[in-house]
């Protein structure tokens, strides 16, 4: 009888693609998102007003995770941007190969701002690093309050979470301070920024947060090459 | 179910771990998996005995630990399990935290012959 001392991650494999990733998006330049949420939070909308201010300033690409359809990434040709469609048939979540292939369809040199839009779902995108620069993920108020402390993975994993659907929020009993006050206490260096994307109240936050970001990711490359 | 990809990705690291080791027949896994690392384990296990139906696996045991969430403290160094969910350091409030165990996924060792 022998006794093997593995010490394997599970996750180890995906973490080496994810690794190979984020220097191809380095060697690029380009500033790349890992869109995550719950389904129907407003995702594709609050992309779409993102694409809106940032396209006159910054070249912005879309990977558009789905589980079966299209009809996401429809709703961006409408901008003339670069995007790709990953279909995963079921499963929920973006791995980092999946993401190497979408990513190598693109044209990564011209692109500043990279976008991409994981399956909607709480608990197994957390996991899978893609070699994105900052995890981002969307709830509405809608949900209530206790999501957070329902999927605290995901809500550790983010750097920002975006609020959204900010209009309905007198229709429901989400208590933006409580929100606040227990995110601080799961995920203490979170931004979190309220907006609603259907009427644009409050994108200027979230569009200045980005704008500074790509715009430093850039300089930061720029230095580099000196 | 991301279980799936994970019991296959567990599945492929020990066929090839025991293809070099020259081992035919593993007899016990021991898998850890943190309080907070995103994965059930009653998932994988299904999820992995949905998979090992090859000789190598025959009358396998799995057995998994699961660490509780521990963090220390950037600033007072004081090392404390995490409850509640709460990523701030009960003695001094301080806001950087080392997680040192609980997010883990890894296969520790397995036996075999």
């Amino acid at each position: 009888m022998a006794k093997v001392d593995l010490v394997r991650g599970l996750l180890d494999a995906n973490g080496v693609l994810a690794e190979r990733n984020r220097e191809l998006f380095q060697q690029n330049k380009v500033y790349v998102i890992n869109l995550m949420g719950v389904p129907g939070s407003g995702k594709t909308t609050v992309l779409e007003r993102v694409i809106e201010f940032l396209r006159e300033d910054f070249t912005i690409g879309v990977i558009e995770g789905d589980l079966y359809t299209t009809k996401d990434a429809e709703r961006l040709e409408r901008f003339n941007i670069s995007a790709v469609q990953i279909n995963t048939q079921g499963a929920c979540h973006l791995d980092a190969a999946t993401v190497t292939q979408a990513a190598l369809a693109l044209p990564l040199g011209e692109i500043d701002l990279l976008v991409i839009e994981n399956i909607g779902n709480l608990v197994c995108p957390a996991e899978f690093d893609l070699g994105e620069t900052a995890k981002v993920m969307v709830m509405s108020v809608t949900e209530g309050n206790d999501k957070p402390w329902k999927y605290p993975l995901m809500f550790r994993e983010a750097e920002l979470i975006i609020v959204n659907k900010l209009d309905l929020i007198s229709y429901t009993n989400f208590d933006l301070d409580q929100f606040n006050k227990d995110l601080h206490t799961i995920n203490p260096s979170a931004k979190i920024i309220a907006v609603s994307a259907l009427t644009g109240h409050r994108m200027y936050e979230l569009n200045a947060w980005l704008y500074s970001k790509v715009k430093e990711k850039r300089h930061e490359q720029a230095s580099f090459r000196m | 179910m991301h279980e799936m990809y994970l019991a296959e990705s567990m599945l492929n690291e020990l066929t090839l771990s025991a293809d070099r080791e020259g081992i035919t027949h593993i007899s016990k896994i021991k898998l850890v998996n943190g309080e907070l690392s995103g994965v059930n384990s009653e998932a994988i296990k299904f999820a992995f005995s949905l998979l090992c139906k090859a000789d190598l696996f025959k009358e396998v045991i799995l057995e998994i630990a699961e660490p509780r969430l521990a963090a220390c403290c950037s600033g007072c160094k004081k090392v404390f399990e995490i409850t509640d969910c709460s990523f701030i350091c009960p003695y001094c409030a301080n806001e950087k935290l080392e997680i040192i165990s609980g997010q883990e996924l890894y296969i520790d060792y397995y036996e075999g012959e």
